[in-house]
């Protein structure tokens, strides 16, 4: 599959993160759900929580705290108050 | 005619003053350049927050929902932002000489005001006046944490929200370059959406909201109105620092100019003194040789 997705966290506080994914997952207010390239468009609330996204078959997690997510065209956009690579 | 003394007295008070106008410019050159990297990195967040809200806003019934009603102004709310310190130029009384302007003018159409100061230099302006000040927020300029902007916002948005204000005002220092910084007026709420040229009607429907539009828009709107202050304070946070470095470049100049008269000044006085001593020694050396 060619097609991948285009994450893109951002803080006010001047985090910002982009990578190009194949998949995730974030925590939505009414449950966790995943996004994978071609979703539709889409606009949601999310918990405080991790957001998971695999490139290959490596996964990793950036926890956010308070944030909004965008899904339009394959790109992701989280707007949170404060987000945090996990190792 | 001052005394050597004197002189010599003044130069070494001007010299320590400049010791000190040098070093606040040195600081408030590295302070602006922290104090620009935030603003900076707190931009793509403004502009993309703007963005979602511009999005959803323009298609949505204003009435719905009370952070875009407009309503009719009876109390409006004046953020006032200014610094914590002084020597920063004109800083601080332009802001205050907008605010003031902007007081007349809302008093002038019997609108009643409520202020809000932020920064010293406010409330002790507000307080001088006579002014009655509903919150004062002081002593966070050194690091603008989004939590600290957060607790004024949802107390200014608490307030619309239970209608005790109709409409809010910031007044701040807009950042235009180093040189320049006016002082600004911006309505923070009601919020007024702009609809971007090329949103079209159609552009809802491409998306799904959960949990609902109108839950995730409430959540929204709030979040914008504290962006906009954070912003404001980062900006007004650089233009202090902007203008203090540029007050302590004048006073640097100043110093040094005025160091040179009195150096002038100084040697002069002394040269008038060897002279004399000299003429008094000739003449005496003149008397004992006849």
């Amino acid at each position: 599959m060619a097609e991948k997705l285009t994450l893109e966290i951002i803080t006010p506080e001047g985090f910002t993160f982009t990578e190009t994914v194949d998949e995730l997952t974030a925590p939505g207010t009414l449950g966790e759900f995943g996004v994978l390239p071609g979703h539709t468009g889409f606009i949601t609330t999310l918990d405080s929580g991790p957001i998971t996204y695999k490139i290959g078959n490596v996964a990793k997690t950036i926890s956010v705290k308070d944030a909004y997510c965008q899904v339009s065209n394959d790109h992701v956009l989280v707007l949170a108050d404060s987000a945090e690579i996990k190792e | 005619m001052p005394s050597l003394r004197d002189i010599r007295n003044r130069i070494t008070s001007v010299n320590n003053t400049g010791k000190i106008t040098r070093a606040m410019q040195m600081i408030s050159a590295a302070k602006l350049k922290k104090a620009q990297n935030s603003m900076l990195a707190a931009r793509p967040y403004s502009n993309k927050i703007f963005e979602m809200l511009s999005y959803m806003a323009s298609a949505v019934d204003r009435e719905a929902y009370p952070l875009l009603n407009l309503r009719q102004r009876k109390v409006v709310e004046l953020i006032v932002l200014t610094s914590d310190k002084g020597l920063c130029g004109a800083f601080n009384t332009n802001v205050l000489k907008e605010t003031a302007r902007l007081m007349k003018e809302l008093r002038g159409e019997g609108i009643q005001l409520s202020i809000v100061a932020v920064g010293k230099k406010a409330r002790d302006y507000f307080h001088r006046n006579g002014v009655p000040v509903r919150k004062t927020y002081i002593d966070f300029y050194k690091t603008v944490k989004y939590e600290d902007v957060r607790e004024i916002a949802t107390e200014v948005i608490d307030s619309y929200g239970n209608e005790s204000i109709d409409e809010l005002i910031i007044v701040y220092n807009e950042f235009k370059s180093l040189m320049l910084q006016t002082p600004k007026r911006a309505r923070l709420l009601p919020i007024e959406p702009q609809s971007a040229g090329g949103v079209d009607d159609g552009v809802l429907d491409k998306f799904i909201f959960e949990p609902s539009e109108a839950e995730i828009l409430n959540a929204l709107l709030p979040k914008y109105v504290e962006n906009q202050i954070f912003r404001a304070i980062l900006e007004s946070r650089v233009s202090e620092e902007a203008a203090r470095m540029i007050a302590m470049e004048n006073a640097n100049k100043s110093t040094k100019e005025l160091l040179e008269k009195l150096t002038l000044q100084y040697n002069k006085a002394r040269q008038a003194t060897i002279t004399a001593e000299l003429m008094d020694i000739v003449g005496g050396a003149e008397a004992l040789s006849q």
